[in-house]
């Protein structure tokens, strides 16, 4: 998996490029580990560019979006394809993020709220 | 072959999450070849069942792993029926039931324990038993054209 990362509308923006599973998961902790550290804690994460989550994917967000909401920010979801967005309802997680179709309208989000 | 099995496909992999991938895509791949034989109508949907359940089992397989007995290989076995998709997955890590684990609280949104819940939800049965010194997860599929697997996701989700 890639993870890039762009500031847009002076939010950082992780992109995300290929499969989230078991494997992977753990290098996108360490990163978000790493970002809130660094006092980062309002991101958007685009999902654009992934087209395979599972549950230890699925669980690094969950994790990390209520680690962020603790330090008073939040992570924010953009672009969820179909099956990803499958894993989400399945699991009745869907109600835990604010989801965008566009990563610039997630990052304006924050101004807004 | 009786029951009307039709195919057998077997794959070993090293217990090793850096075929987590091989193993999953093998699933969505069987799965698609199945779909496009016989014409399912939610071909994508039962492709991506088999691609996530995979996911799921193989890396429960490998984290569970105990020693480090280099023969120790995860077997993935696919059998194509008449009305069925089967794919089973064994390896020899000390033996655990499906029914062990404490119910997904969904409501309070947990961080983990979501893979054995996901399995449960896309397949139409899940099944576990051991056989000498081998784990076996079994989880089928029906290859037929209703409506079932499409309006699965549409039910309300049963706690398991």
């Amino acid at each position: 998996m890639k993870i890039n990362q762009v500031i847009a509308n002076g939010v950082l923006v992780l992109m995300l490029d290929g499969r989230l599973d078991a494997k992977v998961a753990p290098l996108l902790q360490e990163r978000l580990v790493k970002i809130s550290r660094q006092g980062d804690t309002k991101i958007v994460v685009d999902l654009s560019g992934v087209d395979f989550l599972d549950s230890s994917g699925l669980g690094v967000l969950v994790s990390s979006g209520r680690q962020f909401r603790q330090l008073h920010g939040d992570i924010k979801l953009a672009c969820l394809g179909h099956t990803v967005h499958r894993v989400f309802d399945l699991t009745r997680t869907l109600g835990l993020f604010d989801i965008y179709d566009d990563p610039m309208e997630a990052a304006l989000s924050f101004h807004h709220g | 072959m009786g029951d009307g099995m039709k195919d057998q496909i077997t794959l070993t992999v090293p217990p090793d999450l850096k075929y987590i991938r091989l193993a999953s895509l093998m699933g969505s791949q069987v799965a698609e070849i199945i779909h496009h034989s016989v014409g399912l109508e939610n071909g994508q949907l039962f492709c991506h069942a088999f691609e996530l359940a995979l996911s799921e089992a193989f890396a429960n397989a490998v984290k569970h792993r105990k020693g480090s007995d280099p023969e120790f290989q995860i077997v993935i076995e696919f059998e194509v029926h008449e009305a069925k998709l089967t794919v089973t997955i064994k390896d020899r890590n000390p033996p655990f039931g499906l029914d062990g684990a404490s119910p997904l609280d969904l409501s309070n949104h947990p961080e983990s324990g979501y893979g054995l819940f996901l399995l449960k939800q896309v397949m139409d049965t899940v099944t576990y038993r051991r056989e000498k010194d081998w784990n076996m997860i079994t989880m089928t599929k029906k290859l037929a054209r209703s409506e079932k697997g499409e309006s699965k996701t549409l039910e309300p989700h049963g706690e398991i």
